[in-house]
């Protein structure tokens, strides 16, 4: 072992200073690695592992960056950009436009990282695994309440909500609901704040059903297909599945210096079809 | 002037009517045309015909068509004209034009070029360009990696000239793992099934169907298994058996996102950094109210370790302090985690953590640290004072650095094999020592 390193102090002993004299003249004025400041960025819960997964990356990069992600809905993204305690507001839609229940936000840029796909899910004791529109419209309206209404068996219809302010509960009323409202109290009714909150009430509660991005489904659950077209990336891609939505980070004005350096890498190549794709979003490109 | 008049009468000697040198484009003009002609010349494998003309029986051929048929960079500023190919830059200020086109002697120029030229054979290393990903695989190999919107190539490297070639193409893979011995990479599918290419064969055999997600993979000291943590949300850490393709879960602590996995040499024992959230109260009932609050008290990153012969899910909380931190490296025999601590004013030092004791240490605060990372017993780091930078190796025991290379501040990356092997991301461009000095391998 001491032999290795011999060698390597050997080599160091000769070369006193050894610049890169080979390379060409930089094309930059200061290494990646020399990036130093904080982000801070809020908002989507949808976004979140993805927000995570490109800090956790972007930092071996750039080890003096610090960023801190939280979520708590969509609609707290740009507002917290706005606000100022914010750099970056993740949000599943475009917030620089109106959509139902929310204004738009002015003055921020709305920069965007990923497509988002969503699909309603039902806990794994639930049989009725295939729903029209108007089925969906049905249960999520408290219309229906049985599931053997719709061609299950004869048990409760749990419906789970994500809160107002959610961006995954915008996509999936204006896609998958087409604009109708849900139902907003009841016993066989529950409101939750994120996508983790989602996820653990649709996996643990007998006859729920809820929606969720497809990086939170997990095995515990099923992904109901919407006209006979099943939750699937392929089917997002080729067109025929229509409940996605495209995630975007706002930044108050263009973004600049290390914000501006990150939302470079969470949309380069190597994120878009790394990470990001096992994550279960689909890259960008995939949708031109 | 003494070399356009030297080559001014090479001119005048070949009886160009419209041959000029570059430095003397006017200084030559006579009646006759000369005959530019063609020869098929073998690159690289491929035919292609490059223009010439005969100077008393020497041919010389066209700078531009060699230039293009090589895929070098040609640049023509003022007189002068500049070739590059990889990290070889040709300067002419003596070449022969005819009717705007420059001519060489080629087999100096292709020298020069570091290209090799025998009975028109023309062969020369075409660096890969764009690398965003490169991992050792011996001393001698590096596999690097290209991703583009259709995909990523990854490319077995040549360490001392940039020969490469194509390893895998793919899709919707993870980035590759190399085994410590270098004999096998590893790789999971969209679907989280897991591959291993056995690199003397190139054959690439799945070794696992498990399709959970997998994220952060890392051979164990033996190659014989995977480490990983498990999930979108990096909550579990399971070992993958290259046996048998099982998945163990090594701990399940129900805490979502863990980073940067480290694992002992025995495989018993892991260390991560656990990422917090602040704590987020809005209320959206008026949004122009922008009744948000982000609190991020105690969220500090903060280093945990797990001896899994314990089995009882309860990792340790190795660190506590509010800095920032990075490059988390586990001792072989698992008894210290070495960590990069950022300070408030992005300073970067090493230190160390007793994983039994919890006794915390200042290993090296000499220099400011950009990277760090474990190769034989030794901490391989990236530093900066004032405006040198120095890639070092420090012994943990006693925090003394030996300092391995002045470099340049262009360096942002280091990538450093188990072994000890250093190669550098400058400019965007990787670098090996090669006899000595850093040399570009890519463009």
């Amino acid at each position: 072992m001491k032999l290795k390193w011999l060698k390597v102090a050997t080599v160091a002993a000769l070369i006193a200073t050894i610049g890169f004299g080979s390379v060409q003249a930089p094309t930059k004025t200061e290494a990646a690695s020399k990036l130093s400041g904080k982000i801070v960025i809020n908002g989507s819960s949808a976004l979140l592992p993805l927000t995570l997964q490109a800090a956790n990356e972007f930092k071996k990069l750039n080890p003096k960056v610090k960023i801190s992600a939280s979520a708590a809905g969509s609609i707290t993204g740009p507002q917290s950009v706005r606000k100022g305690i914010a750099d970056i507001g993740a949000v599943d839609w475009d917030a620089t436009k109106a959509v139902p229940g929310f204004e738009a936000f002015t003055g921020q840029v709305a920069n965007k990282v990923a497509v988002t796909p969503f699909a309603a899910v039902v806990n794994k004791s639930v049989t009725a695994t295939n729903l029209t529109t108007k089925q969906l419209q049905d249960i999520f309206s408290g219309k229906v309440t049985n599931w053997k209404e719709v061609g299950g068996k004869d048990a409760d219809i749990i419906v789970v909500n994500r809160a107002f302010g959610s961006g995954t509960r915008v996509n999936f009323q204006q896609k998958a609901l087409n604009g109708t409202d849900f139902m907003t109290k009841g016993s066989n009714y529950k409101e939750v704040k994120t996508s983790g909150d989602m996820k653990t009430a649709v996996e643990s509660t007998p006859g729920a059903i809820g929606y969720l991005d497809f990086a939170y489904i997990t095995t515990k659950m099923t992904g109901v297909s919407i006209n006979g077209v099943a939750p699937t990336v392929d089917n997002v891609i080729n067109g025929k599945y229509k409940v996605w939505g495209y995630g975007y980070y706002m930044t108050k004005g263009q973004p600049t210096g290390v914000v501006k350096e990150f939302i470079k890498y969470v949309q380069s190549a190597k994120f878009q079809n790394g990470s990001l794709k096992k994550l279960k979003f689909i890259p960008l490109s995939a949708m031109k | 002037m003494k070399k356009a008049v030297v080559i001014s009468v090479l001119a005048t000697a070949i009886g160009a009517a419209a041959v000029t040198p570059v430095m003397a484009q006017s200084a030559v003009q006579t009646a006759q045309a000369v005959q530019v002609g063609s020869i098929t010349v073998s690159i690289n494998g491929n035919s292609v015909a490059i223009r010439t003309i005969d100077a008393q029986g020497v041919t010389l051929a066209s700078v531009r068509d060699l230039a293009k048929a090589l895929e070098a960079s040609l640049n023509v500023t003022g007189s002068t004209i500049t070739v590059q190919l990889n990290h070889n830059v040709v300067k002419l200020s003596d070449a022969v034009t005819v009717n705007g086109t420059a001519f060489v002697e080629p087999v100096s120029f292709l020298g020069k070029l570091g290209v090799g030229y025998s009975n028109g054979n023309i062969t020369s290393v075409k660096f890969l360009e764009n690398v965003d990903q490169v991992t050792w695989v011996n001393a001698s190999k590096l596999i690097a990696s290209i991703s583009g919107e259709n995909g990523r190539e990854d490319y077995l490297v040549d360490a001392a000239t940039g020969k490469n070639e194509l390893l895998l193409t793919s899709s919707d893979t993870s980035e590759l793992i190399v085994s410590p011995d270098g004999s096998k990479a590893a790789y999971s599918e969209e679907d989280g099934t897991v591959n291993v290419i056995d690199l003397s064969t190139k054959q690439s055999t799945k070794v696992s169907t498990d399709t959970s997600i997998k994220n952060e993979m890392v051979f164990s000291a033996d190659g014989s298994s995977i480490f990983f943590f498990q999930g979108d949300k990096n909550s579990v850490i399971c070992k993958l058996s290259l046996a048998d393709g099982s998945v163990t879960k090594v701990l399940e602590d129900k805490v979502d996102y863990k980073a940067n996995l480290t694992v002992s040499a025995d495989g018993t024992k892991v260390a991560y950094f656990q990422i917090k959230q602040p704590v987020v109260k809005n209320d959206a009932t008026d949004v122009s109210k922008d009744d948000v609050t982000i609190d991020p008290t105690g969220t500090e990153t903060q280093a945990f370790f797990y001896d899994s012969a314990k089995g009882d899910n309860k990792p340790v909380q190795l660190t506590k302090d509010a800095s920032d931190k990075a490059f988390l490296e586990l001792s072989a025999d698992g008894s210290k985690a070495y960590y990069v601590s950022i300070k408030d004013d992005n300073t970067g030092s090493v230190a160390s953590v007793n994983t039994a004791s919890l006794e915390a240490a200042s290993v090296y605060s000499a220099e400011d640290v950009f990277q760090m990372n474990q190769a034989d017993g030794k901490l391989i780091v990236l530093t900066a004072k004032g405006d040198a930078n120095s890639i070092s190796a420090i012994d943990p025991a006693t925090g003394t650095a030996s300092k391995l290379y002045s470099v340049s501040d262009a360096v942002s990356e280091l990538i450093v094999s188990g072994k000890g092997d250093i190669a550098a991301i400058s400019n965007y461009q990787l670098a090996v020592p090669v006899n000595g000095k850093f040399t570009t391998i890519t463009r």
